[in-house]
């Protein structure tokens, strides 16, 4: 597009006079383009997914007019599809500028004094009615730390209630429950950077050439570097990922838990093992009894290998379907290469075997010795920009208090009801509702005040038109905080608060790779949304006068700005696994990231832990360590699990009645729910609607052709799509993307979870398909 | 009434051709119909190049069907991904310095001629 000065002068005109207005117009791309050089640049991270890349921000006139990628950062300056178009997602024509109200079937709007005290009036009859845990508070990966950890203060140190957890309950359960039972702590030792090191990848369950671009690229570029780079893809449906594979190992849908198995029978019958590391490093166990609670019981090498007799390649392929031949292969490369790294993400963790599949491939880098050293690593990939940093790390789950410390153990609660200065006993012992629970407790009546911040479940959870009908009663009380009004949670709130969106605020982002990352807030938000946190902070204070303890909110909650938290969350993390203390707020806007443990100011941050010559914490667990030690496993003295999983398949497996199996998954163009992509004209022009991905024989045999209308039933429910007939997924599968909100998919998935981590099993259900 | 004058203002500075461009509008195609349907040659090329690999697609360069498309992408579009280039081309007096497609290929983005230049390696110069 070709803007003349005279043009362009007329139409920065018309953004200042809309602006000043309140009305948002949209930015032409051209005209972004043609805008010229903002006044400044202001860093941060790109608000999508956990990669989380550096990305700089252009502002001209108070408004942000451009992106680029940081090429001081790990990312080297790219962006994925979505990151270059960032911009756009802050001038939507939806975003929330005033607090909303229920008024019957209409919202109005108030001013935000009457929105705190209506929300503080329903809060505190509540829990002065029903005591604290009738109270809840669902929160984001995408919030930043600071809110992340006030409001988990606000909760469990100050309300006494432990109802409290994330979205990240339906994405990253099942990894950091993977970690922490195999190795302690939760979070992958590697970096991003083992990628520049690695000579074979095993990638399951993870389409990273959509749903992590940029790191993919690195992939890619190793790939086309390195010499003999070998890359396994092991997925039922031949993605775009699959492009640089060479193995891609498909399989019936749920039955990848056989052939993780039968690579370690071929490992250990092939003598492909390290036998010194696991001799040094790791112990043996077992679950004998799922309880709860669990009983588990240690074993020895020989019970494992017996253990493993059963899943030899052949049966394996009886159960899923993929070639004994590549089993053999992937095992071969993956033990025999100078280094492997393993991937993995939705496709693993969605499943109600979900930790057994993450413990599975640990098993396979501790059974190989595959691991903590350059290039040789288990790194489980992130959905969002700080489902690690703000809710893992920082505790923000029902069962977990702040940088690794747990509700269950007395001890930890005591440190954190000392930290926080509040009365012993205050912190309950016993861990609060996971998000399916939550909302269980919401359609029961059991939470009668629900305040959601920065998600949309009445989009994202499965089978979620049941919970639906729990978030619009009228008996239960729901405060959205949002960036976007209407969206498919916010149209059933009683309360809606506007939200400062990415960098109309400041706050602290942690990504994949424990890379914590400042972002600068560049602009104002729109009319009079607020930050998350000045929110919250304003909520605490208010409620607590009202229950008549305003002399300890005075001492609980005294924050001006993002900045005093995060130097309380430094505090917090002292001498943990986690330590932030060198990542000072003034460090972090020069630095481009850092990884913790990073516990001095001249600390550069730690690339790989649990490893003498990366981590400077190994030394100060053991002054005479040398090489690896798994101080995350004190429990078991310094040795990590090597868990005997069985083969177990998917809750609700293909049937007579429902014969195929529905996968859901996401689109390079879109994001989560769609709230922030799908207001980009661009990403909406090249992926406007959802549809099902069918193969051309599925196709054949329910008499489908491309593009024509078909009608997918589970036992749940039922949506009409077009039909995308292309060779992607294996016979009996069909794919459909999470986008949408008026193609409300997770009306069929299945609510089933994964019994360890609570996370719902999203990527199987049973389906039949007809032609509409 | 403070409302209504500028938005009766915004109305006459925003017409169709000041944000579309003389030469840059796209006709009107069905939601679902894909680029690749009407422009099959170049989407191979694409798709066999470095920006197909790595999903880099259409949009980024032509912006969407609707307001926002151009036919003939500025420096502007490269940035996101290529800050230093584009900074460097930013310079220029010459044709370089409106667009990245004198010197490299429309949909393959490969360098024109094969070889690199060094241009960029040589600072812009």
């Amino acid at each position: 597009m070709k803007l003349t000065r005279r043009e362009l002068m007329k139409y920065s005109a018309a953004l200042a006079a809309a602006s000043a207005i309140g009305l948002d117009l949209p930015l032409p791309r051209g005209v972004l383009a043609a805008a010229g050089e903002p006044d400044k640049w202001v860093k941060g991270v790109c608000r999508y997914c956990g990669a989380g890349c550096g990305v700089y921000t252009g502002v001209k006139g108070g408004r942000v007019v451009a992106v680029k990628g940081d090429k001081d950062n790990w990312n080297k300056g790219f962006l994925c599809l979505k990151g270059n178009f960032l911009p756009a997602i802050l001038y939507a024509s939806d975003r929330l500028q005033y607090p909303l109200l229920r008024k019957g079937n209409k919202f109005v709007r108030i001013s935000w004094d009457q929105a705190m005290t209506v929300m503080v009036d329903k809060f505190h009859d509540s829990i002065r009615t029903n005591g604290p845990n009738s109270v809840a508070f669902y929160g984001s990966g995408q919030s930043y730390t600071e809110e992340s950890y006030f409001i988990n203060k606000l909760f469990k140190g100050g309300l006494g209630t432990n109802n409290i957890d994330g979205n990240p309950r339906l994405c990253m359960a099942s990894a950091a429950v993977g970690y922490v039972s195999t190795f302690g702590k939760d979070e992958p030792m590697g970096a991003y950077d083992d990628i520049n090191h690695a000579d074979c990848f095993f990638i399951i369950g993870s389409n990273m050439a959509e749903a992590h671009p940029v790191i993919f690229r690195m992939l890619n570029e190793r790939k086309q570097k390195g010499k003999d780079v070998k890359i396994i893809m092991a997925d039922p449906r031949k993605t775009l990922s699959a492009r640089i594979a060479d193995l891609h190992m498909s399989f019936t849908p749920g039955t990848d838990l056989a052939i993780l198995n039968a690579m370690a029978h071929v490992i250990i019958k092939e003598k492909l093992h390290n036998k010194d590391f696991v001799d040094k490093h790791t112990i043996f166990k077992t679950m004998v009894d799922p309880g709860p609670p669990p009983k588990i019981s240690k074993v020895t090498w020989d019970d494992y290998v017996k253990f493993l007799e059963d899943y030899t390649p052949e049966a394996a392929e009886k159960i899923s379907g993929c070639p004994a031949s590549e089993i053999v292969k992937a095992a071969r490369w993956f033990a025999t290469s100078k280094a492997t790294m393993s991937f993995w993400c939705m496709g693993l963790n969605q499943r109600t075997r979900g930790v057994w599949a993450n413990n599975m491939v640990h098993n396979l880098h501790l059974l190989t010795g595959q691991i903590c050293r350059p290039g040789a690593t288990t790194f489980s990939l992130t959905g969002q920009p700080n489902a690690c940093g703000g809710v893992r790390d920082g505790g923000l789950l029902s069962h977990l208090l702040p940088y690794g410390r747990l509700v269950a153990n007395e001890k930890d609660r005591a440190e954190m009801e000392k930290f926080w200065g509040v009365p012993a006993g205050r912190i309950q012992p016993k861990p609060g509702l996971t998000a399916m629970e939550m909302f269980q407790a919401v359609n029961s009546g059991a939470t009668r005040c629900l305040w959601v911040a920065c998600t949309n479940p009445g989009q994202s959870l499965p089978n979620v038109d049941v919970y639906r009908k729990g978030m619009a009663a009228a008996d239960s009380f729901l405060v959205v905080s949002e960036a976007y009004h209407p969206t498919r949670t916010s149209e059933l709130a009683d309360l809606v608060l506007p939200a400062a969106l990415w960098v109309e605020k400041d706050g602290t982002y942690g990504q994949s790779e424990r890379r914590y990352q400042y972002v600068e807030k560049a602009i104002n938000p729109p009319g009079e949304a607020r930050p998350d946190l000045m929110v919250m902070i304003d909520f605490a204070n208010r409620l607590f006068a009202a229950m008549g303890r305003k002399e300890e909110a005075k001492k609980l909650f005294n924050y001006k700005n993002s900045e005093e938290v995060w130097n309380e969350i430094r505090l917090c993390s002292k001498g943990t696994a986690y330590d932030f203390m060198g990542m000072t707020r003034a460090r972090m806007k020069k630095e481009h990231g850092l990884q913790w443990p990073c516990p001095t100011e001249d600390h550069p941050g730690t690339v790989r832990r649990y490893t003498s010559e990366y981590d400077v914490l190994v030394k100060q667990q053991d002054p005479k360590a040398e090489g690896v030690l798994f101080y995350s496993a004190k429990a078991d003295n310094n040795r990590v699990t090597i868990w005997l999983r069985p083969h177990k398949g998917p809750a609700e497996p293909p049937d007579a009645e429902y014969p195929f199996v529905l996968t859901t998954g996401r689109q390079i163009e879109h994001w989560h729910t769609g709230t922030m992509t799908l207001k980009v004209p661009e990403l909406k022009r090249s992926a406007p609607d959802a549809y099902v991905e069918i193969n051309p024989r599925d196709a054949a045999k329910v008499g489908v052709k491309n593009k024509d209308k078909v009608k997918v039933t589970s036992r749940r429910g039922s949506i009409v799509l077009e039909a995308k007939v292309v060779d992607v997924p294996r016979d009996g599968l069909v794919f459909m993307p999470m986008h949408y909100p008026d193609r409300m998919i997770n009306s069929l998935t299945t609510d089933a979870y994964d019994a360890m981590s609570k996370q719902p099993e999203f990527k199987i259900c049973a389906v039949k398909i007809e032609k509409a | 009434m403070k409302r209504l004058l500028v938005l009766i203002g915004l109305c006459l500075l925003m017409q169709p051709q000041v944000v579309l461009g003389a030469a840059g509008k796209h006709p009107a195609i069905p939601g679902n119909q894909e680029c690749g349907e009407c422009h099959g040659d170049q989407e191979k090329t694409w798709f066999d190049g470095k920006h197909g690999l790595m999903n880099v697609k259409c949009i980024v360069c032509h912006g969407s069907t609707e307001k926002n498309f151009t036919a003939s992408p500025g420096l502007g579009a490269c940035r996101g991904c290529h800050g230093d280039q584009v900074a460097q081309a930013q310079k220029s007096k010459g044709k370089e310095g409106k667009s990245c497609f004198p010197c490299h290929d429309h949909h393959a983005v490969t360098v024109q001629g094969g070889a690199a230049t060094p241009y960029h390696t040589q600072g812009g110069k």
